[in-house]
């Protein structure tokens, strides 16, 4: 028994001895380097828009310790709680060094509790912000700064539109079996049913023997309506929730301005729901559609068992080089309608909601303000959209950039690691550019990206890959962009776009309300058994709709789009 | 005689049958996890992994294990189980034990004092707020300080010790022992059982925690295993929360998101309920030892 007693006290001992080194967490974080004469300091970031945490230690967070001596511990804040951990910050009276907000009420919030730091008082250490984004600056101060007038956040995606080679939406189809069936034009949306029943006839399986479908869908990206139903009008220049989420229920026509709601019947929004209605019946609709999530449609696209997409980025995992130049050449490629009006970026000169800003707390202002204003300077957006100079890109004698054949690779290979770590895309400032990628280098007269730069246009000509070559030949152009300028079928989103006022509390909850019968109905009728039922799910959702208060929802909606129209016509 | 015999016979084939499909349930998942990540990577993300693994392989855990702080998280979870859980059978025990005193100063009130803390709470913001007041942000005692006395523990110990007969107890008062001399000599080694019981669900609460990590910790150096597991499992949420949330173009965003391989995350999720399925067969001999003690009545 004693030793019992001997063996516990031990125990305990340790215990206090193991404790006691956890009480000193709170380690001084700036440390000297011995070598050179800058001092590094760290600061910590938190930003909704990224899924990772720890200390930043890539090919970019290393790039920027060396230009501005800078490193960064990036908070975590997980699947969705980033909402609930900035909260819990902002409750606390004491927010982390960096912070991006999504939110406009969050940053009033922050205003008001003299959380975060007046950007104004510090210009003289941010020259590259008031260089580059004076309007931006101009629309902070104006409306994000809780009335005082002054600028405690900037926003971010300042620029002209960066539209690269693809345009936001398409359709993408599989251009290998579009080909073998004819090529036949697309008048009406429900051409598209009739080509895909043809393809899908083609090629039922894929090479591992699993079954193809013309169009599958997923539903985890559900805001408050079926989001794949907001995905056909964009083609027309229709939005009906897609870039104009903030404002529920509203259907704007860009094309002419005129406005409407979704749920009536004539909307872009059941006619999308129409048409993958009759995808269903015609068996070319993926029946998981209704249970799966991205990543698992995402798979099935990388593996060929999707032959339709809406959107570029959705498609190109399957247009890899083994399947584009291959001896049997396969890969999605555009294929528009006749009287297309693809919504494509306009420019921007008053960025993005997302917005960065200094907590007032930080025992490291001088380092946040290199930060900041690094995330709004050329050089900084040149190496987060490019990589590192002399590695992926360089610039020859007469002053002009091109990639070099080494950052080829990197771009063309997604999985392949830059010295220092990390591959090409994936990191960076956080999830949220300052300058976007079309922003014009005052130098080179060039825009930043790489995507834009005349020696890029040249390589791609000569890259092109048998999918795309096949593409070029029969429209005429080198890229879906150029084709779609050319024909003027486009039109620009409106600066009103991101612009819209924040939603009131009682608007949020009738429109989420609101939002889980349209989004139930929705998928009901696309996966109705036969016309009646289809009406039957229709009149039920319109009804129920109705009941729960769309009328206030969509009242806000519209009121809400005509003050954005009006303010954006300050900034245009 | 043959007619009953028939009948357990069929009892017991249909018992054991029942039993097994049972079994067959709770054990699949572990082994569908464990095929899945031995198995080639791309044959596991297309999920054709389903009965028997194909292309076996040991890549993943060799890859896990060079991951960037998966050795600092698992010596932070392992601490914090260990640590964790010794604190908290010291505390909520000799809380238990005092409260199974009749001579404490106004009992019943301190009793239900402490037991209504379970049937509340206030949520995650002033919890948080709380836990920064006292000065535990980013801290590692954050893990191992907050459970030091928990209720449900306190409940179990008092009523257990309430049936440990008091002759023994007031042997050891006669020759002239104090409570702590009580508590240490006789209460302990008499609750054996107990203390098993509550250093299982002590174990496995510490080492599935993760919010307390999510929200109160800033430096790598305190992350655990189940934190960097949980910011594996949950990139794809991560994504589409976001996609929810924005009012920007859906693509660009999907851009800055890496998705890692089902296999890695597979492989990960293996390494980290390994340890915790040891845990109850080891404490499992405490349980028996003891049971019956209140059982003989002297």
């Amino acid at each position: 028994m004693k030793k019992a007693f001997r063996g516990l006290s031990v125990i305990l001992a340790l215990t206090l001895a193991a404790g006691i080194p956890g009480c000193s967490r709170n380690s001084p974080s700036s440390s000297t380097e011995s070598a050179s004469e800058k001092k590094v300091e760290q600061i910590d970031v938190f930003s909704g828009g990224t899924n990772t945490g720890g200390i930043v230690d890539d090919w970019w967070g290393k790039a920027v310790k060396d230009e501005i001596g800078v490193t960064f511990n990036l908070l975590p804040c997980g699947a969705g709680q980033a909402e609930q951990k900035l909260q819990a910050f902002m409750a606390s009276g004491q927010l982390p060094d960096i912070i991006y907000f999504s939110d406009i009420k969050d940053i009033q919030n922050a205003i008001r509790g003299n959380m975060i730091v007046n950007l104004d008082d510090h210009m003289d250490k941010l020259p590259d912000v008031k260089k580059n984004v004076p309007k931006a600056l101009q629309y902070s101060r104006d409306n994000l700064s809780n009335g005082t007038g002054k600028a405690y956040t900037v926003t971010n995606a300042v620029g002209p539109a960066d539209i690269y080679d693809e345009v936001s939406w398409g359709p993408y189809l599989r251009w290998d079996l579009y080909q073998k069936i004819g090529s036949p034009a697309v008048n009406t949306v429900d051409d598209y049913l009739t080509i895909l029943k043809k393809m899908q006839e083609l090629e039922p399986k894929n090479k591992d023997g699993k079954k193809t479908y013309g169009i599958s869908l997923f539903k985890d990206w559900d805001g408050n309506s079926m989001m794949m139903g907001t995905e056909l009008g964009p083609i027309f220049g229709v939005d009906c929730g897609d870039q104009l989420a903030g404002a529920p229920f509203l259907q704007v026509d860009f094309t002419n301005g005129q406005t409407k709601n979704i749920l009536d019947a004539d909307s872009w929004y059941i006619k999308a729901l129409q048409f993958y209605y009759k995808a269903n019946q015609m068996g070319l609709l993926d029946p998981d559609s209704l249970t799966q999530t991205y990543a698992t449609v995402s798979d099935k696209v990388k593996e060929g068992r999707v032959l339709f997409s809406w959107w570029p980025w959705f498609s190109s995992p399957y247009n890899t080089s083994d399947h584009t130049n291959a001896d049997n050449p396969s890969g999605f490629a555009a294929v528009l309608p006749k009287n297309a009006k693809g919504e494509i970026p306009g420019d921007n000169n008053v960025g993005k909601k997302i917005g960065i800003a200094i907590s007032s707390s930080t025992k490291k202002l001088d380092a946040c303000l290199k930060f900041v204003n690094h995330v709004y300077s050329v050089e900084g957006m040149e190496l987060a959209y490019n990589g590192p100079k002399g590695v992926v890109w360089d610039t020859d004698d007469s002053g002009k950039q091109a990639v070099t054949a080494q950052g080829w690779e990197y771009i063309n290979d997604p999985n392949k690691e830059l010295p220092g770590g990390h591959s090409l895309s994936g990191t960076g400032p956080f999830g949220s550019f300052g300058l976007s990628s079309a922003f014009i280098n005052p130098e080179t007269k060039e825009p930043i990206s790489y995507h834009f730069w005349e020696t890029t246009s040249e390589y791609n000509k000569a890259h092109q890959n048998k999918i795309q070559k096949s593409w070029s030949d029969t429209t005429g152009y080198l890229t879906t962009l150029d084709y779609v300028k050319a024909k003027k079928l486009y039109v620009e989103i409106p600066l009103a776009q991101s612009l819209l006022p924040t939603q009131p509390d009682d608007v949020s909850l009738a429109a989420s309300r609101v939002g889980e019968i349209v989004k139930t109905d929705s998928w009901k009728m696309v996966f109705a058994k036969n016309d009646a039922e289809f009406q039957s799910y229709y009149n039920d959702m319109k009804t129920k709709a109705e009941g729960l208060g769309m009328k206030t929802v969509y009242d806000w909606s519209l009121k809400a789009w005509k003050s954005a129209l009006a303010s954006a016509s300050k900034y245009q | 005689m043959k007619k009953s015999n028939v009948g357990s016979m069929v009892f017991n084939i249909v018992n054991v049958t029942l039993f097994l499909i049972f079994t067959l349930i709770c054990v699949f998942p572990f082994y569908y996890i464990f095929i899945n990540s031995i198995s080639d990577n791309s044959l596991a993300a297309k999920g054709a992994i389903l009965l028997y693994p194909k292309g076996i392989h040991f890549e993943n855990y060799v890859e896990v294990f060079k991951l960037k702080s998966i050795g600092s998280a698992a010596a932070v979870s392992v601490a914090r189980t260990v640590l964790g859980t010794l604190l908290t059978l010291l505390g909520s025990s000799f809380l238990g034990y005092a409260f199974a005193k009749k001579e404490y100063w106004k009992r019943k009130f301190w009793y239900r004092y402490v037991v209504v803390t379970m049937y509340f709470s206030a949520g995650i913001i002033p919890w948080f707020v709380t836990m920064k007041g006292i000065g535990l942000y980013n801290s590692f005692l954050a893990y191992i300080l907050p459970t030091v006395v928990s209720p449900f523990y306190v409940i179990l110990f008092k009523t257990y010790i309430e049936q440990i007969p008091p002759s023994l107890e007031e042997s050891v008062q006669l020759d002239g022992g104090g409570y702590a001399v009580r508590y240490f000599k006789i209460i302990l080694p008499l609750s054996m059982p107990i203390l098993a019981t509550i250093a299982v669900f002590s174990c496995s609460a510490q080492w599935n925690a993760f919010l307390d990590t999510l929200l109160l910790v800033r430096d790598q150096e305190l992350y655990t295993l189940q934190f960097i597991l949980y910011q594996y499992l949950s990139e794809t949420e991560a994504l589409a929360a976001q996609m929810r949330s924005s009012q920007g173009t859906v693509g660009s965003a999907a851009a800055n998101y890496v998705l890692t391989a089902t296999s890695v995350r597979m492989t990960v999720t293996f390494v980290i309920i390994l340890p915790i399925l040891f845990v109850y067969p080891f404490f499992q001999r405490y349980f028996v030892s003891g049971i019956m003690i209140g059982a003989i009545k002297g």
